[in-house]
This record gives structure tokens, C-alpha cells and sequence, in this order.
């Protein structure tokens, strides 16, 4: 697997825990790293935009990996 | 954008008798239908009173802060009576957006109920004039006659309404409901495929009294549980509705009787669903045979609230078990399915020694390498009025729009810029009781504790962020190939 930074792994697993994350940062990507606080480079930027977009796209695995930590990030909304 | 979903029949889209609108924020949004408000319209249907249910999940628009939005649905409905479904994150939109209702005339009558309005029920009937009736408890029985028969209702346990000075009367919550004699939800009723998971009620209350918790305000401590066979049966049902497999039992502590669980597993297994479950469980309701029969009837995840890093901290809350029960447990459970490690953190009584303690437990859990992985959670203690804990320390409480609170993670900042952030701030600032979970508790060293956490919770992501870049590879090759 390629290199991939601790940014864009750290950015795209609070993507997947949190939709509003999610949203943000297809609407406003630099606001959406401004609120992490992540200073990614353009070309990490395209790195994580295009697992954004897997994510998005919902492919079989992914999915079942998305909800399950969906799942977990929900505990506090049932309590 | 899309839209809120509504429920019904043709008929009772258009004009139904009662509208309900289930004002449910949680990150999982659109997955589970709503089941409170859904088992409300069964019963309202079994006395022959049309109901609407809105499920507000898949709103892009509709969040704790969109008071017009709410206000718009209101305004719009046409029904005689409208209820709402909270919990206690919603009640400052619910409120901020019928004071801006005040002048409107031919509204309908207004009813709320649901975990969300705990504690909080004659506070609400004095700042929400527009609000006829709090019903706190189960609400199957008591609806239908509230919408029927208002003054009959009034004097029922659990009804909060206005007495002739116009002064909230009502007390308790209502009478547990005897789960076998509820009429079914209808899970055809459904909109078709938005939702992917099915929720799965088999017991309501919990017997245990921790501290942070309001169940036992909400509910009692007496478990009622329903026919193993008569709720295999509504699973079934609900899986071939929604069409999936996937099912999250909402049971506060499923595992509380061993007999019970053993014999649901073994009919999950002799009719085979092929479902993945996941459920809630403590350290010492668990045990090795238990976790054998979940797993083989498809359990693939279990929630355990540890709640605390040492057994001061655990004392203090009620939990009554130990740090070494919990890790024995956990660890046993990590062999069988994936397990979610939940901590809570900022009690008004947890020393720095705590919660360095409890970081160092959750440290130990994740770092963990037994067949699944351990998931640790850190969440900031959330004020919930009706709770022991809120009780003891609702002097402390701190409003403090920088920080991101739970169950509002991300809300507060998130949503400064809307338009409606300073009116809602108002309802909020103006009474903790009605925002409880806006708040926090004050606690020793508050912004180093937080640094920490941000700083776990960011190596949680990256963890997360490579377990996903793993598998959206694999099934990018997979697509490909």
C-alpha cells in the first residue's frame, strides 16, 4: 500500500465517525481542515478527497467498515 | 437536499389525526428507523387514530439549531394534535421555535414526550406555553388517550399538564407497559430501503443505578421483557421489511439474563437469519458461554460501558464493578467479537490521577491484539437532568460555547455560524435544566484533560483512518479486477 500521511488518515477517520465532518468538508474543505486543525498539502488534499469519494460511493466493504464505526460513534445519542 | 421522511398510509399523510415528529440528531443519521415514535403510532393505530410519523434523520436542514425549519413543519401540519419525540438535545429548538410561533393562531395541540424530557417536565410547561402536556415514561398506553381524552390523561402517573392556576401539576412517569400486549410496529409502513439497520427492542428498564445515567428516571429499575419467540418474530419482520441484515439491539443491558439470552440465540440459530447484531452488555452479566452462543447467532460487536480508569472513580458512580472484572471481560470478549470500550471522563470528583488512569486503560484495550480489535470511546460527562449525578452537581454546571460538548460533539462549533446559533445560546444560557447537555460539569485540570483526549482521539482517527484506507483499497482492486 502507498504511503499515506498521518494527516489524511487522521482527517479521513473522523470523516467517517462524523457526517457533518463529512459534509463539511465537501462543501468547505479548508474550513473543514481549519476546525481539525490540519495542515495538509494540496496533493494530500487530492489523497483524501479521493477516499472521501470511495467512502461516499459506498462500496460493499467499505460500507459494512463505515457503519460499523458509525455504529460506535452513536452510543452517546441512544444514551 | 433531501427532505424529512414521513411514515403512513396514503390517507394519513395528508390529514392525519396526530402528527409525530421524531427530533432524533445522532451521527448515525437515516441508518435505524425510529422505534419510540413507531411503536407510538401502532398504538394509536390499535385505537383507531391516524397517526404521521416525520423522521427528521435524512433533513439536511433539520438540526438542533433549525428553529425555522420546526417551526415550518408546525405551521404546516394538519393534524388536531402534534407530538414531539426528543431527546434532551432537542428541547431548546423545541422551545426557540414555539416562542417563535407566538402569535400564530389555529395551531394544533402540542404534546412531548420521549428520554429527552426527564426531569425537566413542569420547567418545560412553564417556559413552553404552546406545550399542553409532558409525558415522562413509556408512552403507548397514555397517548391515545391523551389525544382522546385530555383530562382523563391529566390525572394519569406521568402526565404533566396545567392545572385551573395554570401551574404544571402531574407526577412519577407512567406505568411500565406490558411489552407482549403492545400492537406491533408496522415495519412495512416503512419508506422503501432509506434505513439499513434494524432496531430491536426486547426489554426496556435497566436494574442498575449508575450515576450519569437518567434509565432509571426514565423508565425504573424493573426490566420488562418480551416473549423471546413474539420478538424473534417482529425481527424477522423488520429484516425482511427493511430488507438487511444488519441489527442493532437497543436493550440497555441484553445480557442481564443468561437463560434469556442463551435461549433468544438458539432461535436466532434454528430459524437461520443470517443477521449481525450488536449489543449493549456489562462486565459481570457476561460470561464465556454467552459470548460463545452470540457469536455463532451472529453477534458482531458488543458495547461495554467502563465508564472510569480506577475504582474510586467507579464507586463514586454507582457502577458496582471492578477495573479487573472489566478488563477480565473485555479482553475474553475481544476473542469473540469486536468490542467498543466506552469511558467517561470530567466528573466533578475525577482527580488528574483518574483520568491519566483512565487513558492508560483505554491505551492498554486498544493497544490490545486478541481476535478483534478493542475500540475505546472517551466521552465527556453529559449533564442529563433526572440523574443522581445531576442532582449532586448541578451548581457546577459551566456554559462554554468554545468547547464542544457531548451529546452536542461538534455542534456548538460547528453551527456558530448559523443564523439561529445566538437564539438557541439564548434558551440555553437563560436555564441549565432545559439544556442540561449543552453544559458541563466542572472538573479539576478541565483544558488539560481535554488536550488529552483531543490528542487520543486523534490517534483513534488515524487508527480508524488506515483500517479504512486498508479496506477501501482492497475493494478498489476487488472492483477492478
Amino acid at each position: 500500500m502507498q504511503q499515506i500521511s498521518k494527516g489524511v488518515k487522521e482527517a479521513l477517520g473522523r470523516i467517517a465517525v462524523d457526517p457533518t465532518m463529512m459534509e463539511l468538508f465537501i462543501c468547505d474543505p479548508d474550513r473543514m481542515l481549519s476546525e481539525m486543525n490540519l495542515d495538509l498539502s494540496p496533493s494530500e488534499i487530492v489523497c483524501l478527497t479521493s477516499y472521501v469519494s470511495l467512502l461516499k460511493s459506498g462500496r460493499p466493504a467499505v460500507e459494512a467498515a463505515l457503519s460499523r464505526a458509525l455504529r460506535s460513534a452513536d452510543r452517546m445519542a441512544q444514551r | 437536499m433531501s427532505s424529512s421522511l414521513s411514515m403512513g398510509t396514503d390517507s394519513q399523510l395528508t390529514r392525519p389525526e396526530v402528527d409525530l415528529i421524531s427530533l432524533r440528531f445522532g451521527r448515525l443519521r437515516g441508518a435505524m428507523p425510529p422505534l419510540g415514535p413507531l411503536s407510538l403510532k401502532a398504538s394509536l393505530g390499535a385505537a383507531g387514530i391516524s397517526c404521521r410519523v416525520t423522521d427528521v434523520q435524512f433533513d439536511t436542514n433539520m438540526n438542533a439549531f433549525s428553529i425555522e425549519s420546526l417551526a415550518n413543519w408546525i405551521r404546516g401540519s394538519r393534524a388536531s394534535t402534534i407530538g414531539f419525540s426528543v431527546f434532551n438535545d432537542a428541547i431548546p429548538l423545541v422551545i426557540a421555535a414555539l416562542d417563535s410561533l407566538h402569535g400564530d393562531r389555529d395551531l394544533p395541540r402540542m404534546l412531548i414526550g420521549g428520554p429527552g424530557v426527564v426531569g425537566i417536565a413542569p420547567r418545560l410547561l412553564m417556559r413552553a406555553p404552546l406545550i399542553e402536556m409532558v409525558v415522562v415514561g413509556e408512552g403507548e398506553s397514555v397517548l391515545p388517550v391523551a389525544v382522546r381524552e385530555p383530562q382523563r390523561a391529566a390525572v394519569l402517573p406521568g402526565v404533566f399538564s396545567r392545572g385551573r392556576d395554570g401551574i404544571a401539576v402531574g407526577t412519577g412517569r407512567t406505568r411500565r407497559e406490558q411489552l407482549d400486549t403492545l400492537p406491533p410496529v408496522d415495519w412495512w409502513s416503512l419508506p422503501e430501503h432509506p434505513y439499513t439497520i434494524v432496531p430491536w427492542s426486547t426489554m426496556r428498564g435497566c436494574p442498575f443505578s449508575c450515576e450519569f445515567c437518567e434509565i432509571i428516571a426514565f423508565m425504573g429499575r424493573k426490566v420488562v421483557a418480551r416473549d423471546v419467540m413474539a420478538a424473534i418474530d417482529d425481527l424477522e419482520r423488520a429484516t425482511t421489511a427493511l430488507a438487511t441484515t444488519q441489527v442493532a439491539v437497543l436493550d440497555d443491558t441484553f445480557t442481564i439474563n443468561k437463560r434469556r439470552v442463551l435461549g433468544l440465540c438458539a432461535e436466532i440459530q434454528r430459524r437461520k437469519l443470517r443477521i449481525s447484531f450488536e449489543i449493549f452488555s456489562r462486565a459481570d452479566t457476561i460470561d464465556r458461554e454467552m459470548m460463545e452462543n452470540l457469536s455463532a447467532a451472529g453477534c458482531s460487536r458488543v458495547f461495554f460501558g467502563v465508564d472510569a480508569g480506577d475504582d474510586a472513580v467507579l464507586n463514586l458512580i454507582d457502577k458496582r464493578i471492578t477495573i479487573e472484572q472489566m478488563e477480565r471481560t473485555l479482553f475474553q470478549a475481544a476473542e469473540f467479537f469486536q468490542v467498543t470500550a466506552s469511558f467517561i471522563w470530567g466528573y466533578p470528583f475525577e482527580s488528574h490521577g483518574s483520568f491519566q488512569r483512565m487513558l492508560e486503560l483505554a491505551n492498554q484495550f486498544h493497544k490490545h491484539k486478541g481476535t478483534f480489535p478493542i475500540w475505546p470511546q472517551l466521552h465527556l460527562v453529559s449533564p442529563s437532568a433526572g440523574t443522581p449525578l445531576f442532582e449532586k452537581f448541578r451548581s457546577t454546571l459551566i456554559l462554554d460555547p468554545a468547547v464542544e460538548t457531548l451529546p452536542m460533539a461538534g455542534v456548538l462549533s460547528a453551527n456558530s455560524f448559523r443564523r439561529s446559533f445566538s437564539t438557541i445560546l439564548d434558551v440555553v444560557s437563560l436555564d441549565p435544566l432545559l439544556a442540561a447537555p449543552f453544559y458541563r460539569y466542572e472538573t479539576p485540570m478541565f483544558e488539560q484533560k481535554r488536550a488529552a483526549v483531543e490528542d487520543f482521539n486523534r490517534s483513534l482517527d488515524v487508527s480508524l483512518g488506515e483500517l479504512l484506507i486498508q479496506e477501501l483499497t482492497i475493494g478498489e482492486e476487488y472492483a477492478t479486477n
